[in-house]
């Protein structure tokens, strides 16, 4: 269930099965590079525009990494993200606006508060489930916006706080181009991350309590503190990506983090496909392309040429995909992609093998 | 000999149940029930008497189980993989093992809740009384909440409230269970009395066959997902192999576990 | 004495629109977070149903209570059906993603500007003063009346009428009430349309007394601590619970810090999940049911 082939124990590095049947093939090995190059390359022939979504996806990549790995591998039900998001990026502002804290300070500062946040959001998880749990985190998420907007109103008369760019060994990181690079090292640094926790003895104690808390509990694993340990490293993480957008933007304001990007967040593991870190980053591209795709193609059809027509259709069009994926596809785009491959492979597959 | 055929209200033939499409939960389990009279059915713990009723009363859709072979039909129609909500407007009312009263509402309200629609004023009071007349104590009762009732109450109730809507065919789930054994005789003595006088038909199924064999008319004994015995009631506690399984009788000597376990599944190699 | 009518009116204004969350909640177990969109679509509703009746405010408002009452059917067998089946908290966030599709749908047809419908109605909101120590407008005391007869009316209905007494079975056993001939989704249809004839009369009054626009849809995410606090399968619960939210509230903004306001309800969610996670009058159960 959360672990597709068995592993065998020689296998160390975090490669997940695909990679390294990649590897094994030559086709596959041309096709890694040609990836890994259109990586590297995409900043250096892409549009400002496009980088810029480039970079979006990236950001927004690293939140969802932190959300799949809570929700998706642990089974927790977290809608607290943007408060997380909003307290790393206001660690970012205060410290910069009130300390002139530089980066490699405040962005431990961030992470660091990110892990007491992480205890604080994880404390409901020890006695509630589900329902109760959403409903705990989604507090906690207003306290954490009233508190960031008192700071806001009060100290920096509400209007939002500027942060200069980060200087990192004597280089100011600014500019599309090299912030590309930074998120995308940031990306691939999380899914290591993350893909070794998945290995680790942890994963398999979430794996547990996902499938089923009594029995997990029964099994002797120690269940509160591996949801208390889910929702530390997804905080952590999440707070340092909400610093990380403090510093690509420039600015800190607490409009930006409403329970609006909380439900995005969810939409991108939703929409992607639990449990599974590719999901994470297939449904993060999709939900940062979605508005653009949007406004290129449904608002010609309309005719809504104003922004705020705009902004209302792009709103309308994200719910309607989102109840789509709910009621049609609850598994995400890779269990739609798996469905698919199930049926081409169809008649290699023995009848007796049992579906679903 | 099984009960005599025809017309019979309830036909269950070469029912296969599998769950999650793969683990078959019973196989070609066939069984009558008459018109009037009670059967039974028994088996141990994971024979597939619970599986078998909820085929036939259409529950099996929540353990994301489906009847993929055989048939039910009920008054001359298939029934099998039907909802819940047809086969109670069919004429088929069960009592169900766990969930069976609504615990925060009053005894009445039990009652007048669950008659069908279209039942005018009247005639639902009527239903009720018929209730209290057979349960008086559920009379006592009248304005307390279910959830407080006593075990053995709670399934008068949930008879009482199975009775409210007119079946042809009532079926309990787990007569007995958790019930002390001056309880089960009461209970068992009303239910003839309903059975009689009402004419309905019942389907019990029971793990103490000793309870059942006492009142019903006939059985079917199920052992891992198929029917190992049937018969008149007094047929099968006659029968040796009955007996030894089910009733505690071992002719003097005892059984080990053991044995018993080779027996069973001699017995069930030799069914094709 | 001000205090106490701000007190009044507020628990007043949470109350009503708490019982559509109830509602909902005691029949299907699903926290519908859609309900303050809802409510906004209903207070739009009468904005159009007024222009097109203009001058005649009781149709208008008679229309519009129609309506709303499709409007809950539709959301039932369109959407809500269709989750059954699934976990409650896949239907939870289907009921946030109809919230975001509702709100981006009524900007696009009413548009984002503020409106004032009370103009349309033609009627008037002129301040009263009570015992002349306070004072508060006409149709926040109509709220307060409004919202007292709608909980009198939803208390005799669950009590002593027959489709009332089939609602709380199904809420408590949905499996013996299909069997016994209950129609479940009758019974869900049923709860979903009341949920948004009281959100939409809730929504109503609120935009009679303070304008309209896109952010009313947050006043109704605000009050579902209330119904939480009360426990969210009792209606009494939800009177309580809108009580101790609201005096918390104004009491918070009086003597410490006025833009408490939003993150109010929310403290006293906290407080309550941690001493008593299932509310005041709620039904303990287990939290996780599916």
């Amino acid at each position: 269930m959360f672990s597709r082939t068995p592993r065998p124990a020689t296998r160390r590095l975090p490669i997940p099965a695909w990679v390294l049947r990649a590897i094994a093939s030559r086709r596959g090995r041309l096709g890694l590079a040609v990836g890994a190059a259109a990586l590297l390359v995409i900043p250096f022939v892409a549009s400002s525009y496009e980088l810029d979504l480039a970079n979006q996806v990236l950001l927004a990549s690293v939140g969802a990494l932190a959300l799949m790995l809570l929700t998706g591998f642990a089974g927790q039900i977290s809608l607290g993200h943007a408060g997380l998001m909003a307290a790393g990026a206001f660690t970012v502002g205060i410290a910069y606006k009130e300390f002139g804290a530089p980066f490699w300070v405040a962005l431990p500062a961030s992470a660091v508060l990110g892990a007491m946040l992480g205890l604080i959001f994880g404390l409901p998880s020890v006695r509630l489930r589900g329902l109760y749990l959403a409903v705990s985190t989604l507090a906690l998420h207003f306290v954490v916006i009233y508190l960031c907007g008192e700071y806001e109103t009060n100290r920096a008369m509400s209007s939002a706080i500027m942060v200069n760019a980060p200087v990192v060994f004597g280089h100011q990181i600014y500019g599309d181009r090299i912030w590309y690079f930074l998120l995308l090292a940031a990306v691939v640094v999380t899914l290591i991350l993350c893909a070794n926790l998945l290995r680790s003895r942890t994963g398999r104690a979430w794996g547990a309590i996902r499938t089923n808390e009594t029995v997990a509990a029964a099994m002797g694993i120690n269940v509160p503190r591996y949801k208390l340990l889910a929702f530390v490293i997804s905080a952590t993480v999440t707070t340092v990506s909400g610093a990380l957008f403090a510093y690509q933007r420039g600015f800190v304001s607490v409009d930006a983090f409403s329970f609006y990007l909380t439900i995005q967040y969810v939409a991108m593991i939703i929409i992607g496909g639990m449990p599974s870190l590719a999901g994470a980053l297939l449904g993060a591209t999709f939900i940062v392309l979605l508005p653009h795709a949007i406004q290129g193609v449904l608002l010609p059809m309309l005719g809504a040429d104003n922004p705020g027509s705009a902004f209302a259709a792009i709103y309308a069009a994200f719910g309607a995909v989102m109840i789509f994926f709910l009621m049609f596809e609850p598994r995400g785009l890779l269990g739609a992609w798996r469905r698919i491959q199930r049926r081409l492979r169809f008649k290699r597959v023995p009848l007796g093998e049992v579906s679903e | 000999m099984t009960a005599a055929d025809g017309q019979a209200l309830l036909h269950v033939d070469g029912l296969g149940v599998a769950y999650q499409r793969s683990i078959i939960g019973v196989q070609d389990v066939s069984l009558r029930v008459p018109a009037h009279g009670i059967v039974a059915l028994l088996g141990s713990n994971g024979a597939g008497k619970t599986t078998t009723l909820r085929a036939i009363s259409g529950f099996l859709g929540l353990d994301n189980a489906r009847v993929v072979a055989g048939s039910v039909t009920f008054k001359g129609r298939r029934i099998e993989n039907l909802s819940p909500h047809q086969t109670a407007r069919r004429g088929i009312a069960i009592v169900p093992e766990r969930e069976k009263i609504f615990p925060n509402l009053s005894v009445a309200d039990n009652l007048t809740v669950v008659a069908p629609a279209g039942v005018r004023g009247a005639e639902r009071n009527g239903l009720t009384e018929l209730v209290y007349h057979y349960f008086p104590r559920l009379a006592e009762h009248r304005r307390r909440a279910a959830g407080l009732l006593s075990g053995g109450e709670r399934q008068m109730l949930a008879i009482g409230s199975a009775l409210v809507c007119k079946p042809d065919l009532l079926m309990i789930d787990e007569l007995s269970l958790g019930l002390a054994p001056i309880v089960v005789d009461e209970l068992c003595g009303r239910l003839l009395e309903v059975c009689r006088e009402l004419g309905l038909a019942v389907l019990v199924v029971e793990q103490s066959a000793a309870v059942a064999l006492r009142f019903a008319d006939h059985g079917y004994v199920l052992e891992n997902g198929q029917v190992a015995f049937s018969g008149s009631s007094r047929e099968l506690s006659r029968d040796v192999r009955v007996q030894e399984s089910y009733l505690g009788a071992s002719g003097g000597g005892r059984r080990k576990y053991g044995d018993v376990v080779e027996e069973r599944l001699a017995r069930g190699n030799s069914h094709a | 004495m001000q205090l106490l009518v701000n007190i009044v009116v507020l628990t007043a204004t949470y109350a009503l629109i708490s019982c559509g969350y109830v509602l909902i909640y005691r029949v299907s177990r699903v926290l519908n977070l859609a309900h303050g969109a809802l409510m906004m679509l209903g207070a739009y509703l009468l904005l159009s149903t007024a222009l097109v009746f203009h001058g005649n405010p009781v149709l208008s408002l008679l229309m519009a209570a129609a309506l709303s009452l499709v409007v809950g059917i539709l959301v039932y067998v369109f959407l809500m059906h269709r989750m059954t089946g699934q976990s409650v908290l896949a239907a939870v966030l289907a009921t946030i993603a109809l919230s975001i599709m509702l709100r981006g749908g009524i900007a696009l047809v009413w548009s984002a500007q503020s409106r004032q419908p009370i103009q349309h109605l033609g009627v008037s909101n002129p301040t009263i003063a009570i015992l002349g120590a306070a004072h508060t407008s006409a149709c926040s005391l109509l709220l307060v009346a409004v919202a007292g007869v709608v909980y009198a009316l939803l208390f005799l209905f669950m009590r002593f009428s027959r489709w009332g007494l089939r609602m709380r079975a199904v809420g408590q056993a949905p499996l013996l009430a299909a069997q016994r001939g209950i129609s479940i989704h009758g019974i869900y249809a049923l709860a979903w349309a009341l949920s948004a004839f009281t959100g939409a009369a809730a929504g109503v009054l609120l935009s009679l007394n303070s304008g309209l626009d896109s952010t009313m849809a947050l006043v109704g995410l605000q009050a579902f601590p209330a119904a939480l606090v009360g426990g969210l399968d009792s209606l009494g619960g939800a009177l309580a619970g809108s009580l101790i939210v609201a005096v918390t509230e104004v009491l918070l903004i009086h003597y410490v810090d006025p833009l408490l306001s939003s993150a109010a309800p929310f403290l006293v969610l906290i407080v309550m999940l941690v001493i008593r996670p299932w509310g005041l009058f709620g039904t303990q159960e287990q939290l996780d049911r599916v």
